[in-house]
């Protein structure tokens, strides 16, 4: 073959098309306005006692997701990411074949979770718009938001440390412009519309937004969900034939090792000091050390450990900020009853601590997830805490009392756990959790349970009458490990109604 | 009280601003300086899409605003059409399997040198039935002439076909027999004005959400009417939905057809002045009586009543197919018995109306009238010697280099493979291995030919990884040329993003292995796509698809588009026409026809061993074909089912014990696939359906074919699901 005709077609294929080529005529109406059969936006901005909402037409929604690459497209977001998503719901009920899609945002909570919990203020609700904002720089990437929102809004963005979510293209409104997600809907199902918060407020007691997602009494989100059809209208109560796209689809959820490590810690922290009040003991160096290890775990855990500073910002609402500064001063106090030690400081420390641990229930039980619901995580923390106390107790005395009392907590606790395999509560959330024991984490759940019998049970019998060193630091480390796994599955095994999810 | 960080480079990294070119604001990181208007390269509907070039660099991409196809949206594979380009896995330089059996890169001139060689010992060997090529609907009508005139014009091949066998040669065969030609008569404008929609086997709104956008524009609060055994997504939003047996359409459209003839629906002035053989069909359908009607497709007597009804008293009733037709075994004569429906109902050649084939592929119509496989360029019979010296003549070629005959269908020339009399292969941007119907043949098939030739943007297909010889090839984007969409509006493609290594357009690959084979003197007019469309219009010049009296690539950007025909001389192009608006169809005697048959039942029925029907289709609008582009791209992997399921109904999984998310494995006489068990009641009883995306479905699907047009009936057989016994594991 001739070279010159394979050099010169290898040249050409490098070249654009000419630009004269490309010259048109632009359409310079407004995006989303003319030219559409539908206003898609407010001409005006929200009055008094008003905020923007997104309003979602079902009967248009068709399930395309042209809504989700739009946003993804317009807004310059990362490979994978974008602000909303599309589920769906059908039924099992051959005498009512039905199925819906349904596209999902940030709802623009009245009260919303991610801003009541964020530590350090970056989330604002725009005073006239009703528009919650992420403010990406003031964030530090704690994910807590993740958690405190119960419609999975908020994602953390691992490349670069914080969570990035939804602002309803505030700069487009300005403008004048529909949001990147209603401009692109082939059909018009998603609009912005001006709704009255007192409404919002009313309806959210009692109701979801659409079948199977969260209370929208836990943030009162702002999005209506309209159809004239199907079960969708159907009131809340009447809803069980319809099922979510991935209602079966449960997958465990984020492990956050750090947290683990942090709660577990910080808990036999608190517990050995308290249980050196009670029983007399000398551990300070030892619950100091797990202390100081839980902070330091705790700022690992964030995308911008730098920042962690930053935390304690929140403190007039957020139980995260409270948690922060309640172990700041417990390990604040730790140090100076170790340095110094002295009663009132020790007293100090130990009422710091379980401060600190009473606001770690309160993080989880404000999620409004069942799974960590105030009287289980009360249950759970405690148990911990007081095995910890009795433990580290027992590691250098090894005494029969002490011994039957620990053997008694952790076989309570464990008892309790193993209800959560055969849950007697008919919730779907409790089948959800006990199926993810089951099956995807059965392996953490029976390494959980012989951990805690050999460092809860055989060791501590083992130890009781005859000390040694080396049980004793066997039966801190079992124990440990076994709290440590059981608090891993706290995370991973939760879950919650959601938004409607599609099959993946 | 500590102020809030508001500003800084994360919240930079989203500030949007003002982009111009008419886009409404763009995030400033990605706004343009330049914007080049062209038509999306994955399905039929052909949307124009604003690719935002920065320094010479596509950053982004809007569906074009005014555009008259999709006025300014897009799906989701529209949106991310850049992605697939930037891959990782494209394949940058010619690949040639050494003896280890490993895909090696080699150059250009060696690649070529092989390909000629290899190519020209099988076909001097075994003469001209003994090398074969198969193509694509995905690459511009340009190149599929080029590839179509040298293989057979110039390398002495006689067969080729295209992928496009697997959507869309059921309408090909049914409007050239109703019509005197293949001619999909509609415009979208048609979804707008019906009082009367009618969807037959086809979920709009995931496989071509943006003509749902159409439907939806419609102003007269339209019935719509989906027939589809499955309750989908469009069947959801339709006002009338029949869920019918599946494969028992032509036997309801007869039934319909016999309601409409007792109720008086028949527009006589239009079937006795435009139509031949109504008398004939009247007698025909006298059996479909309802009962009989309502025992094969399980509806209602008031179900079909109801049907009927709403077609007699619609104005503007337009009919509306895609592959639940399409992909049957008996697919031309159901498509015919909606063909039927309108002439005989007067539902054609006004607005609001016609039998509509929707099409699958970007450039499937461009496949349908130039790629000369099954017709002779230019929409020609092979067959017609004065066709042959016109195409002869303007081609300045010697008329006996034109094969009398057309070339054999897709699965034909896999037989022939199999019997030893097809030895060489060259598949042109088609991903075989995954998407013909029963795997384990076609891959069989592949596996004893002494060459395949694969070429693609991707090496890594299911089928490249069968290859002797692969040529890396240019993707959307990174060439120019026409597509034709569904409703015959040509529109072009651009270059705007450089191909990765040594990576060359189809039109280019094709150019090289002309010199090299010694025939580059009768392509001497086939430099560049354009020269090659004005050949093209030469060769339609006096055919119903007349393209003449466009003023090259120029015209059809300044007309967003232009439907054919467009013969030379035409003065006012509209933006929106139909066909036989004058009543005269395309047979000598001016006159369409009634095509009917006996129904037929399927090859393989369920039952025994196998008692459940398989159903296949789209799952997502966010996965095209095979995924060798879609699966590319993170967002539209996000937006599509990764892991292999099945919907099966609640009686279903209860009679086999299946819970929800249970691992299942489904098997057919053919093969066997695992899946995770999707219970619903969007399948009836007895049905189960299976994305055809995932690589596993085509190991179930039997090899079925329409008698007529040879498509693969891909919608229908026998098959059993249950839980994975020990052998499975």
């Amino acid at each position: 073959m001739t070279t010159s005709l394979l050099v010169e077609l290898l040249a050409a294929q490098q070249e654009l098309t000419p630009v004269e080529r490309l010259a048109r005529r632009y359409d310079e109406t407004p995006i989303g306005r003319a030219g559409s059969l539908r206003e898609l936006i407010p001409s005006g901005l929200p009055g008094p006692g008003q905020q923007y909402a997104f309003a979602v037409d079902l009967d248009a929604c068709t399930g395309c997701k042209s809504c989700v690459s739009a946003c993804h497209s317009l807004n310059g977001l990362d490979a994978d990411e974008s602000w909303r998503s599309v589920g769906f719901l059908h039924t099992t009920d051959p005498g009512d074949r039905f199925q819906q899609t349904v596209t999902t945002a940030c709802h623009h909570c009245v009260e919303p979770g991610c801003l009541a919990g964020c530590p350090v203020d970056a989330y604002e609700k725009d005073p006239v718009t009703g528009i919650v904002i992420h403010l990406d720089d003031q964030c530090i990437g704690c994910s807590y938001c993740t958690l405190t929102c119960p419609y999975e809004v908020p994602r953390y963005n691992h490349a670069r440390g914080i969570v990035r979510k939804c602002d309803m293209c505030h700069g487009r409104l300005a403008e004048g412009e529909a949001p990147a997600c209603a401009q692109a809907c082939p059909n018009g199902a998603i609009q912005i519309s001006i709704v009255e918060v007192a409404d919002l407020v009313r309806d959210a007691a009692g109701s979801t937004l659409v079948p199977g997602a969260p209370p929208s009494s836990l943030t009162v989100p702002s999005t209506s969900y309209r159809t004239a059809k199907g079960p969708a209208a159907v009131p809340t109560g009447q809803r069980n034939a319809v099922l979510a796209g991935d209602a079966h689809m449960v997958h465990p959820s984020q492990a956050h090792p750090p947290l683990a490590i942090m709660l577990v810690l910080t808990q036999l922290s608190v517990g050995a000091f308290v249980a050196d009040l009670a029983l007399d003991g000398r551990h300070t160096l030892l619950a100091l050390s797990m202390g100081l290890l839980a902070l330091a775990a705790s700022v690992l855990h964030l995308g911008r450990p730098l920042l962690a500073w930053r935390a304690a910002i929140g403190i007039r609402h957020s139980w995260l900020s409270r948690e922060a500064v309640a172990f700041g001063v417990f390990a604040g106090l730790a140090t100076l009853h170790f340095a110094r030690p002295a009663p009132f400081l020790g007293w100090a420390t130990a009422l710091a601590g379980i401060a600190g641990v009473a606001c770690s229930v309160k993080i989880y039980a404000v999620t409004g997830r069942r799974w960590w619901r105030t009287s289980a995580t009360t249950a759970r923390f405690g148990l911990t805490t007081a095995i910890g106390g009795l433990a580290v107790e027992l590691s250098t005395a090894p005494r029969v009392s002490l011994a039957t009392g620990l053997v008694a907590l952790v076989v309570a606790k464990l008892a309790w756990e193993l209800t959560w395999l055969l849950p007697l509560s008919s919730r779907p959330e409790s089948a959800a959790t006990a199926r993810l024991l089951r099956r995807d984490l059965a392996p953490q759940f029976r390494a959980r349970v012989g951990l805690a019998l050999v460092g809860g049970v055989l060791l501590p019998l083992a130890l009781a009458g005859s000390p040694s060193i080396l049980f004793g630091g066997l039966m801190l480390l079992a124990l440990a490990g076994g709290e440590l796994v059981e608090r891993s599955l706290f995370f991973t095994a939760v879950t919650g109604p959601r938004m409607p999810g599609a099959l993946r | 009280m500590i102020r809030p960080q508001r500003e800084g480079p994360l919240t930079r990294e989203l500030v949007r601003q003002p982009g111009g070119f008419g886009l409404g604001q763009v995030p400033s990181r990605l706004k343009p300086d330049e914007t080049v208007s062209m038509v999306c390269g994955f399905c039929s509907t052909g949307c124009s899409l604003d690719v935002h070039l920065r320094n010479g660099v596509p950053v982004n991409l809007t569906p074009t605003r005014g555009y008259p196809v999709n006025l300014g949206m897009a799906c989701p594979k529209g949106w991310e059409s850049l992605r697939p380009l930037a891959a990782d896995d494209r394949a940058t330089t010619p690949l040639w399997r050494d003896a280890r059996g490993r895909l090696q890169p080699v150059s250009w001139p060696t690649a070529i040198n092989v390909f000629v060689e290899k190519m020209r010992s099988v076909l001097d060997t075994h003469g001209p039935e003994s090398a074969a090529f198969l193509s694509t609907g995905q690459i511009p009508t340009e190149e599929m002439a080029l590839l179509g005139a040298l293989t057979k014009f110039g390398m002495g091949m006689l067969h080729g076909d295209g992928n496009t066998r697997q959507c869309m040669a059921t309408s090909v065969v049914a409007y050239k027999q109703a019509f005197g030609f293949d001619a999909p008569p509609y415009s979208y404008a048609d979804f707008e004005s019906s009082d009367v929609i009618v969807l037959w086997g086809s979920n709009l709104c995931i496989a071509h959400p943006i003509m749902w956008e159409r439907v939806c524009m419609n102003p007269h609060r339209p019935e719509i009417i989906v027939v589809d055994p499955r309750t989908t997504e469009t069947a959801v939003a339709a006002t009338q939905h029949y869920g019918l047996q599946p494969k028992s359409d032509l036997v309801l459209l007869y039934g319909l057809a016999r309601l409409l003839i007792e109720r008086g629906a028949v527009d006589r002035g239009f079937v006795e002045g435009h139509t031949s053989g109504f008398d004939e069909f009247v007698a025909h359908v006298g059996a479909y009586d309802l009962d009989m009607v309502s025992d094969a497709t399980g509806l209602t007597h008031e179900q079909l009543e109801r049907f009927a009804s709403t077609i007699a008293t619609g104005q503007r009733v337009s009919f509306w197919w895609t592959m639940g037709v399409n992909q049957s075994h008996q697919a031309v004569r159901t498509a015919q018995a909606i063909i039927n429906l309108a002439l005989m109902t007067g539902n054609i050649g006004r607005p609001g109306t016609g039998a509509n084939s929707i099409t699958g592929q970007c450039n499937a119509m461009g496949s349908r009238l130039f790629s000369n496989t099954t017709n002779l360029m230019g929409g020609h019979d092979f067959a017609d010697p004065i066709h042959r010296a016109k195409v002869a003549d303007v081609l300045d070629i010697d008329e006996e280099r034109i094969p009398p005959r057309p070339s054999d269908a897709y699965d034909q020339i896999l037989d022939h493979i199999l019997e030893g009399r097809i030895k060489a292969l060259w598949i042109i941007a088609t991903n075989s291995a995954h998407s013909w119907i029963n795997q384990h043949h076609v891959r069989e098939a592949l596996s004893r030919l002494e060459l395949l030739v694969v070429q693609d943007m991707y090496a890594t297909t299911e089928t490249a990884q069968l290859a002797h010889l692969v040529l890396p090839a240019a993707g959307w984007g990174e060439k120019e040329g026409t597509f034709i969409n569904s409703e015959r509006r040509i529109g072009t493609v651009k270059r705007v993003a450089k191909a990765p290594g040594h990576a060359l357009s189809d039109f280019a690959i094709f150019r090289l292995i002309a010199e090299a084979w010694g025939c580059g003197e009768m392509f001497k007019r086939w430099s560049t796509p354009e020269d090659v469309f004005t050949i093209l219009q030469e060769l339609s010049s006096g055919q119903p698809c007349d393209i003449s009296g466009i003023d090259g690539y120029r015209a059809l950007d300044a007309q967003g588009g232009i439907q054919w025909p467009v013969p030379a001389g035409t003065a006012v192009i509209d933006t929106e026409r139909r066909l036989f608006e004058d009543g005269r169809f395309f047979h000598p005697d001016g006159r369409a026809r009634f095509v009917f048959d006996q129904p037929r039942p399927p090859l393989e029925r369920p039952g025994g061993q196998y008692p459940l029907v398989l159903l296949t289709g789209r799952a997502s609008s966010a996965q095209w074909h095979t995924g060798t582009r879609t699966g590319k791209s993170a967002l539209l992997r996000s937006l599509s089912p990764t892991k292999p399921y099945v919907e099966i109904s609640p009686g279903d999984a209860t009679k086999r014990d299946i819970e929800p998310n249970d691992r299942v494995v489904v098997r057919s006489a053919r093969g066997s696939m695992r899946a995770r068990a999707f219970v619903t009641a969007n399948v009836a009883e007895g049905q189960v359906f299976i994305p055809m995306h995932f690589e596993e479905t085509n190991r179930l699907s039997d090899s079925s074919f329409d008698p007529h047009s040879r498509q693969p009936s891909y919608k229908y057989c026998a098959v059993e699901v249950s839980k994975p016994e020990p052998a499975d594991r």
